[in-house]
């Protein structure tokens, strides 16, 4: 651990962890609008792979993501929560398992990520947090995608 | 004797109400045109003191009439007639001419002293 | 003291707080923004309206100081620094404490000490010195060295370019003047008033040299009622004042005459300058100079009776998915009780109905701009390009005040263009032509816009030759667009329709003006893609109209609801021509495709499942649901699994991530809170 004195307060960052296919994965608290019960979600043919379909959120329609189909992990179980974020001005929600806790971690703790370069496209690094690897998706890439 | 007014207008009710206002401040309605072309035929035939002249008319539009005019006689002293909201037109028929605009909806006291000015 | 008001008086003033709060900051970053200044004054001022009312005198006494404060800066009598921000934050604070004691005690007394200092800080911050005993600003000098002291009589700082001018001006034997003017109250079309005043300057011989605020601003009506001029020319103070008096809607002339040698200023004792002046901020003054012998009274500044007001664009876009919301909600309503029958409803439901409907009209009207905005740009490229085509045109407008949808008018520019341009290259026959023909040499199009019941009818006419039937027909034989046989029993109107098919082209020579073959099939794309249609009709030598119609808004359409798996999907109506059921022996094959035979007419049908990359898989059941749909002079049959009737839906975007499929034009939220995606049928069947 840092010295707790010498943690300056930019590098103190509140991510938001949450579950998917029994991964551990987090997003920055910031964009996060809120955390939803799954709702009928409307098939989008011809729209991108990653996308499950849109959904309706008090009288918007919202596109929503298939993090498994983008991170080419497997979906093996039930995704019955969808995060909502709003990332420049768009609101988009993604499937999850389940939603975990915000945490603060600190830039140190941040690792370069893999070497897939398909998922340095989409995250910011690895959190090494309590024995745990979590995986720190870069919102604004995704949506950009 | 008051000064010999021609009121250019497409709409037959703001020809009536442009005629009231006028005819009671004093000046005299010579003539009645519905669109630019009578508007110039009316000039040349009565050589009014001033022009009320709406923008857009059928046929010929005023701007187009207030030009035609002016070739006829340079020292023509003609109002506009502009609804809100078109300032360009408006702009466009000084230069081409104007003297003066007044605004639908009219207020009689606006209209009778652009005419008082122009008949200075 | 009534409690009911309290409350009111509370929740209010916390958002007047709230506003100021925000409102400063935004004002502490960007200094110049006039808008957040005006907004501040405007919030300071009904505060200590609202205060006073409710008998809290150290709270109206308080804004009304910060009030005065922000006159200045409205005035550019002071200029926004970090330390008076810093002054007038504290004095928000006091206002949230005073509020705060208001709640608790019932009383706005606080330490009066305190407030004392918040005083001396705002004077020592707006007069550059310490505390002062009375209010007024202190003079000081000004460090633009051009600019000697006597000048500090003309209230305005004027540039060394401009001083040069002046002198040279000045050698000519022209007079140079000051002018502030004022227009009168309820002055309207301020900019098109100010116009006749520059041009009765230039009639004068004269020349504007500057003005406040800037011209453009002008042009844009950004200005109150005051406009501030330098002018030259060659005729005397008295009679230039009485010249620009005359003009209509002029409440006051003020002149004063500049003598560029020295800089030195004449006052008029005739004319009445108002005793402040005021001295354009620049960069090297930290504190503009005032003058003022009385700190200005805001009062009869802030209660500005407007009729208009700006709404933001968001805000209306809410309003517009809370209708949306509403007309669902009414569907519902309708869709449910239908099954009762119950006659006691029938008429609050009616009247439900009706104000529904009133509500979006409001609505709808709100989101309307006048089509001027699209038509003003077209007089400039009529001329330029009959000049380059050497044809004279006459270009008559009409109903440029009609409103039509603003989504509309940002996207009707570019098809009109075309059409103005194809009318003036093809429509208009040359000088020579025309003579010959016994027509006016001058050509004449129209561009017409008006209302017509629930559409907005555009029109684009021109006297020209008019479209040639046969050359039409061989064309489209030719690319093999119709059959010689079918092509001698079609109506002229299905003829000239032709020429909206892609890739059509009438002209002869290909010019540059009106482009290759692009362009009359775009046109009749754009305007379905904003749920219009367009027609012709033409007469040989005697002209070509063309006929744009669009619904009144865009934002709720009428649409049939169909199904294809367990999706519902909608179609706009203004697409649909007919619904069938038809069995599926009906059905042919022509080269491979599968097409049905109405009335005589060969449709080609695609299946909505196979479009949408859906499995299709051969299904028991031996009947059809069909529906017809037409773009351009195109049907084609739509195969979809139920048909569920017609709706009012609102359109919503999909937004930004799906934007790129074409085949919906967007989404709508339907009674049952699912959604249907709407079917973009112009965009499928141009991509097919």
């Amino acid at each position: 651990m840092p010295d707790e004195e010498n943690i300056v307060l930019e590098d103190i960052l509140e991510v938001l962890d949450f579950e998917l296919s029994n991964r551990d994965f987090a997003i920055d608290v910031d964009f996060v609008e809120m955390v939803i019960e799954r709702p009928d979600i409307t098939y989008v043919p011809k729209a991108p792979y990653f996308v499950k379909g849109v959904m309706n959120l008090r009288g918007r329609i919202v596109t929503v993501i298939d993090l498994s189909a983008l991170l080419d992990i497997e979906n093996n179980s039930d995704q019955s929560k969808i995060l909502v974020l709003k990332v420049k001005d768009i609101e988009v929600g993604f499937l999850v398992n389940n939603v975990k806790e915000v945490i603060r971690i600190t830039k140190e703790s941040i690792d370069k990520p893999l070497n897939s370069e398909d998922v340095n496209k989409k995250t910011k690094g690895i959190i090494k947090y309590k024995n745990r690897l979590i995986l720190y998706l870069d919102a604004e890439k995704i949506i950009e995608i | 004797m008051g000064k010999k007014v021609l009121i250019v207008d497409d709409a037959a009710f703001m020809r009536m109400l442009l005629k009231d206002i006028v005819t009671k401040a004093g000046y005299e309605v010579v003539g009645e045109a519905a669109n630019g072309a009578e508007a110039v035929e009316k000039y040349k035939e009565l050589q009014p003191d001033i022009v009320t002249m709406d923008i857009t008319m059928p046929e010929m539009d005023g701007i187009t009439a207030i030009k035609k005019i002016k070739e006829i006689d340079p020292d023509a002293k003609i109002v506009v007639c502009s609804a809100m909201g078109q300032q360009a037109m408006v702009v466009e028929a000084i230069q081409a001419g104007a003297k003066d605009f007044i605004v639908k909806p009219f207020q009689p006291p606006r209209v009778v002293e652009a005419l008082n000015k122009l008949s200075k | 003291m009534n409690e009911q008001y309290l409350s009111v008086f509370v929740e209010e003033t916390r958002e007047y707080l709230q506003q100021l709060n925000e409102k400063m900051l935004a004002l502490e970053n960007n200094p110049e923004d006039i808008e957040a200044i005006n907004e501040i004054f405007r919030a300071l001022h009904t505060l200590k309206g609202m205060s006073a009312t409710m008998g809290f005198e150290n709270m109206a006494k308080l804004s009304h100081k910060m009030e005065n404060i922000f006159d200045l800066f409205r005035n550019h009598r002071a200029s926004v620094d970090s330390e008076i921000m810093d002054a007038l934050f504290a004095g928000v604070d006091t206002l949230e404490r005073m509020l705060q004691k208001i709640l608790d005690e019932g009383n706005d007394e606080i330490d009066s000490s305190e407030l004392l200092e918040i005083y001396e800080t705002f004077y020592s911050k707006v007069s550059g010195e310490s505390t002062k005993e009375s209010e007024h600003v202190k003079e000081e000098k000004t460090s633009a060295e051009k600019i000697s002291e006597e000048v500090l009589s003309i209230p305005i700082t004027i540039e060394e370019s401009v001083v040069n001018v002046l002198k040279e001006a000045r050698e000519k034997d022209f007079n140079a003047f000051y002018l502030k003017i004022k227009l009168q109250e309820g002055t309207m079309l301020k900019s098109a008033r100010m116009y006749v005043v520059f041009h009765k300057i230039e009639e004068l011989g004269g020349e504007v040299l500057k003005s406040i605020p800037s011209v453009e601003d002008i042009e844009n009506e950004k200005f109150d009622r005051t406009v501030e001029l330098v002018v030259v020319c060659k005729i005397s103070k008295e009679k230039l004042a009485e010249i620009i008096k005359d003009i209509s809607e002029i409440a006051e002339v003020n002149v004063i005459e500049i003598n560029p040698q020295n800089l030195k200023i004449d006052i008029s004792p005739s004319e009445e300058i108002e005793p402040e002046s005021e001295v354009k901020k620049t960069s090297s003054q930290k504190t503009p100079v005032s003058k003022s012998k009385e700190s200005s009274q805001p009062a009869s500044f802030g209660t500005k009776i407007t009729q208009t007001i700006r709404v933001d664009i968001d805000k209306l876009d809410t309003l517009m998915n809370l209708m949306g919301e509403l007309v669902i909600s009414r569907s519902r309503i309708m869709e449910t009780l239908k099954k009762y029958q119950i006659k006691e409803i029938d008429e609050s439901l009616a009247h439900l109905s009706r104000i529904t409907l009133d509500l979006q009209n409001i609505v709808m009207k709100i989101r309307m701009v006048p089509i001027a905005f699209v038509f003003n740009r077209f007089p400039r490229m009529v001329r330029d390009l009959s000049k380059k085509l050497n044809k004279e045109i006459n270009l008559v407008i009409t109903g440029q005040e009609t409103e039509l949808d603003r989504t509309v008018v940002d996207e009707i520019g570019d098809p009109l263009l075309h059409l103005l341009r194809n009318a003036i290259d093809h429509g208009i026959e040359s000088k020579d032509e025309r003579l010959a023909k016994g027509k006016p040499p001058i050509g004449t199009v129209r561009l017409d816009a008006h209302h017509e019941g629930n559409n907005v009818v555009i029109e684009v006419s021109d006297d020209g030759r008019g479209l040639d039937r046969d050359k039409i027909l061989k064309k489209a034989v030719e690319r093999g667009l119709i059959d010689e046989v079918s092509a001698s029993s079609m109506t002229d109107e299905k003829v000239f329709s032709l020429i909206f098919e892609p890739g059509f082209s009438t002209a002869e020579n290909v010019s540059d003006v009106s482009g290759r073959g692009v362009g009359m099939d775009v046109v009749k794309s754009t305007i379905e893609t904003l749920n219009g249609s367009v027609q012709i009709e033409s007469i040989k030598d005697q002209g070509t109209k063309v006929t744009i119609k669009f619904p009144l808004t865009l934002a709720i359409i009428q649409a049939l609801l169909v199904t294809v798996e367990d999706f519902v999907y909608a179609i706009p109506l203004v697409n649909v021509e007919e619904t069938l059921s038809i069995k599926d022996d009906e059905v042919k094959i022509v080269e491979k495709k599968p097409v049905i035979y109405i009335r005589g007419e060969i449709i080609p049908l695609i299946n909505l499942k196979e479009l949408f990359g859906l499995p299709v898989q051969k299904s028991d059941k031996n009947v059809l649901n069909v529906v017809i749909v037409q773009s351009g002079s195109r049907k084609y049959g739509l195969m979809v699994d139920g048909l569920l009737g017609q709706d009012d839906i609102v359109i919503k975007s999909l937004g930004k991530m799906l934007k790129n499929i074409k085949e919906f034009s967007g989404g709508a939220i339907l009674g049952d809170g699912s959604i249907a995606l709407i079917l973009d049928v112009p965009n499928i069947v141009a991509s097919l």
